[in-house]
């Protein structure tokens, strides 16, 4: 060979494969198995892998010619595959800047320089990093690709860090390369951990095909475990809200405990792309729902995170302390765990942009670590009796260790997804209102002890058989033709079937709706809004809305501030000195003026558009330029309700001597006004009124209760206070001779049933109001035309103009036309 | 002390502490400890301990890896080494 490409491709020592008839006819099957793997996770969305399947064209043919070329190229093909993966992902500007992001840290790492010159530059580096994510600057080309850059990165290179310290990192160049190329990786955000030396040490260390054959399985265990979770969370998840005995209460927190099937699915079926090109990676995750100890748990639940967090932070704390003090294991466990609160915080900041650290993940960490410390002391003491239990005492045991830490790990995780511990407390409470509780309680542990002991003689009696592995690839296969099978169905019948329905969409609860915050893993898989895109957080409208507003002491909460001006996220949102998102009116109007006054929600506000877009002062311009002589005038405010609008009516309205006031109801107003009243409760907010007052006092709600309890004991009082802010309303107009005047407003993706929508027109006309309806304001559109954007359900600029059309013509048409006989006849 | 008995010694140590003095039959002095997960943090700790005791010499936390201990034979040769040979 050309000894230019000898310098450039240097030698990798290990056994080039032999290309004969079996290999090509193995390249064949396990490209097919790739394409299957592809299929059936696009027909069947298993969302995780969206993108890897997306990108199966480049892996598979990168994967062909991969097995063709000579060991000594294949490092080199696998990070141009990379290469290519990026440009087709970002397309030029946004791929370049990731590969300099990912490029540049590299360049630092194999720098010939001293070891804390090198930590300083990449800390230099990730800090300026995280100063865009973090959104000091709005630039949305290179926080685009942030999270995929760090996704590659954050841990990567932390390991590279520790490795250049220690060891000479002078391997092959392309190995070393495709560590932090690595193609797989760029297709979840969520990765495990790979280990520098595993990486390199594991590149052919073994036959091709047992290679193959391992990706092969990883991939297609990863794809049945989440299509396990899915079956089980569509088939048997319940609300928050059904829960009221001890099945329920069980049921709730198991099936929460094996959404951890999503995330080991996950990490498993991306270590499986990974090793299609010649690394043979071990297996990510044991057996860990059958761990019979908390030390045990540990080992099998993400391995990859135990073994980094074991090599960067127990051994050197072990090593540092270990001749200082007789507990150095259990404090060296304790700063492991320490260290895993912040590497949560890190990994999620790194792919979310979300800097917050709950209390929750802190007591999850330190109960965690807690536990492992005192299985490990009672270890300690129970192996210094060295008698050997017999056949049938042994498998109790294990049935009732597996038992205890199967029960104790899924009220961890449950605590860990909660919302807050007085949640969990309330739910508790609840279910043990059952008279029933203890036997209940008694039967579900009963059950798990047997299903774990059946369980152990099932494992016992798999082990006795010789080729064990061989019989569960097999049985893979098997299931995974199943699958295919399935999948094929699905693909010609449609999404229309009861297959589909198990397997192919993930429905949610009325709780997982409602709840306000995802919890850690769902954050990290929801932070790619769809494809190749980021939820950028400095571009979130929330935060541009936020800017713009001030926190009251009073029920309203937060106003917008008067006369503020923000461009922040690209579009113009200011206000009146009134603190009204409208222009400048004067307090005084003419008689020949008509004037509105609208008291309204986020929809009405124009959250997400320019000031210009806003349906209102669409409409406003409209007329006006029609020869009508209005003023609308905008109070209308995000995270209003119908409460807040009765303040408001009562203390901002009347200065202003409007004609009418229009208030705006939405789609599934009543079911979230529990919502609304619960952070009125939560922030102890005055109520103002008396008759607030009173249904915080009967419904019992107070300030220490969770959320979900706050908003369960308000449901039975939704319709008398939305009704009692409506007569309110309607009665402080009468009183003021301004007539009142509802629209119905629908959401851009929310359907309103005839019951649901006559059911709120009713209440409003049974207060006084004169009621209209944009209902079908945006027939005919798909949501996702008229949204702001897929994660911002608000009307974009041809939602407002759309809602504006239907608003300008019954306000010309109907109220105008009888305020100008009412007012000729006055005159 | 030799090499072949620091050898036995380690696999003496592996056949007592891992295997309860009952060595499978397929296993060998190239049989993988770390990786396979036969030998978890605790047990290896414990082992690096004894060995640094009986032979007086002093391993450092980077070294705690399947590259040094991952079998009977690479352990030996990495005790070897800290023996200054």
């Amino acid at each position: 060979m050309n000894p230019f490409f000898q310098k450039i491709f240097p030698e990798i020592k290990t056994e080039e494969p032999p290309h004969n008839k079996w290999y090509f006819l193995n390249l064949l099957f396990y490209s097919l198995v790739l394409a299957s793997a592809g299929f059936i996770t696009h027909v069947l969305h298993v969302d995780s892998l969206e993108r890897i399947t997306e990108l199966l064209p480049i892996i598979i043919t990168s994967f062909v010619l991969h097995a063709i070329v000579r060991i000594r190229f294949r490092p080199a093909l696998f990070v141009l595959t990379f290469v290519i993966a990026v440009y087709y992902a970002f397309g030029f500007f946004s791929g370049f800047i990731l590969l300099g992001l990912i490029l540049l840290p590299f360049l630092l790492l194999n720098l010939k320089i001293s070891g804390s010159f090198r930590l300083l530059l990449i800390v230099a580096f990730l800090v300026t990093l995280g100063c865009f994510s973090f959104g000091f600057s709005y630039m949305p080309r290179l926080q685009l690709v942030i999270p995929y850059a760090a996704a590659l990165l954050m841990f990567r290179s932390v390991i590279c860090l520790y490795e250049a310290k220690h060891h000479p990192m002078n391997e092959n160049f392309w190995l070393r390369l495709s560590y932090f190329f690595c193609v797989p990786n760029l297709a979840f955000l969520f990765f495990p951990i790979v280990d520098y030396r595993t990486h390199i040490n594991s590149y052919y260390n073994t036959s091709v095909n047992l290679i193959w054959k391992r990706g092969s399985i990883y991939i297609l265990f990863g794809i049945a475990q989440f299509l396990l979770y899915r079956i089980i969370h569509n088939k048997f998840s319940i609300s928050t809200n059904a829960v009221h005995d001890a099945f329920t209460l069980s049921q709730l927190i198991v099936v929460n405990y094996f959404s951890l099937l999503k995330i080991s699915g996950t990490l498993t079926a991306g270590a499986g792309f990974v090793c299609f090109f010649g690394y043979n990676l071990p297996a990510p995750f044991g057996n860990y729902f059958f761990s019979d100890s908390f030390g045990d748990y540990w080992r099998k639940v993400n391995i990859y995170w135990r073994e980094f967090m074991m090599k960067l932070v127990y051994y050197p704390v072990y090593f540092a302390i270990r001749k200082k003090t007789k507990w150095s294991t259990e404090l060296s466990i304790i700063v492991v765990f320490i260290c895993s609160i912040f590497f949560h915080w890190y990994q999620k900041f790194w792919i979310t942009g979300l800097h917050t650290l709950s209390i929750i993940d802190i007591i999850f960490w330190c109960s965690l670590g807690a536990l492992i410390i005192l299985n490990q002391q009672f270890d300690l003491l129970f192996t210094k009796q060295k008698t050997s239990p017999g056949f049938f005492k042994t498998h109790l045991s294990k049935a009732a260790k597996t038992s205890l830490v199967f029960l104790v790990m899924s009220i961890l995780i449950w605590l860990w997804e909660s919302n807050s511990w007085s949640e969990m407390r309330f739910i508790i409470s609840k279910s043990l209102s059952s008279e029933k509780f203890i036997y209940q309680l008694a039967l579900v542990i009963s059950t798990l002890f047997v299903a774990n002991l059946l369980f152990s003689f099932l494992n016992d009696f798999a082990n006795s058989f010789t080729n064990r592995a061989n019989t569960q690839f097999k049985l893979l296969v098997a299931g995974f033709l199943l699958l295919l099978f399935t999948s094929s169905i699905v693909f010609l019948k449609g999404e229309e079937n009861s297959v589909y329905k198990l397997l192919g969409a993930e429905t949610k609860t009325s709780s997982e709706t409602e709840k306000d915050e995802a919890d850690y893993y769902e954050t990290i898989f929801q932070a790619s809004t769809s494809k190749w895109q980021t939820k950028i957080v400095r571009n979130n409208p929330e935060r541009a809305f936020r800017s713009v507003t001030s926190k009251t002491g009073d029920l309203l909460m937060r106003v917008l501030r008067p006369s503020a001006v923000t461009h922040e996220d690209g579009y113009l949102l200011s206000t009146n000195s009134y603190g009204m998102r409208d222009k400048e009116y004067s307090l005084n109007k003419s008689d020949s003026v008509f004037r509105g006054m609208l008291l309204g929600t986020s929809y009405e506000m124009g959250s997400g558009v320019e000031d210009s877009c806003v349906f209102e002062n669409i409409t406003e311009r409209a007329l006006n330029n029609s020869g009508e002589n209005i003023e609308l005038l905008n109070y209308s405010m995000g995270l209003y309700s119908s409460a807040q609008h009765v303040y408001l009516m009562d203390k901002k309205v009347s200065p202003f001597h409007p004609d009418v006031v229009f208030i705006f109801s939405h789609t599934g107003e009543l079911e979230r006004f529990p919502n609304f009243f619960t952070r009125y409760i939560r922030s102890g907010v005055d109520l103002c009124y008396a008759y607030l007052n009173q249904v915080k006092e009967r419904s019992g709600v107070n300030q220490t209760q969770s959320e979900l309890e706050i908003k369960e004991r308000l449901r039975p009082y939704t319709t008398e206070m939305v009704q009692w802010c409506y007569d309110t309303i309607a009665k402080m107009c009468k009183e003021q001779n301004i007539e009142p005047i509802w629209f119905f407003v629908p959401t851009t993706n929310g359907k309103i049933t005839e019951e649901a929508f006559n059911r709120q027109l009713s209440m409003a006309q049974q207060a006084g109001f004169i009621c209209y309806s944009l209902a079908d304001a945006f027939k005919g559109y798909n949501p996702n035309d008229i949204q702001v954007s897929e994660t911002d359900s608000h009307p974009n600029c041809l939602g407002h103009h759309l809602l504006s059309e239907k608003f300008s013509d019954i306000l010309q048409h109907k109220i105008l036309k009888q305020w100008k006989e009412k007012h000729s006849k006055i005159q | 002390m030799e090499r072949e008995a620091l050898k036995d010694s380690v696999r003496n140590y592996v056949s007592e502490n891992i295997f309860g003095n009952e060595l499978p039959k397929d296993f060998n002095d190239d049989t993988p400890l770390v990786s396979s997960r036969l030998l978890d943090s605790i047990m290896t700790l414990k082992m690096i301990s004894h060995f640094e005791d009986e032979l007086n010499v002093e391993c450092k936390a980077h070294e705690v890896t399947a590259d040094n201990l991952d079998s009977v034979n690479i352990f030996t040769a990495f005790l070897w080494k800290k023996l200054g040979n």
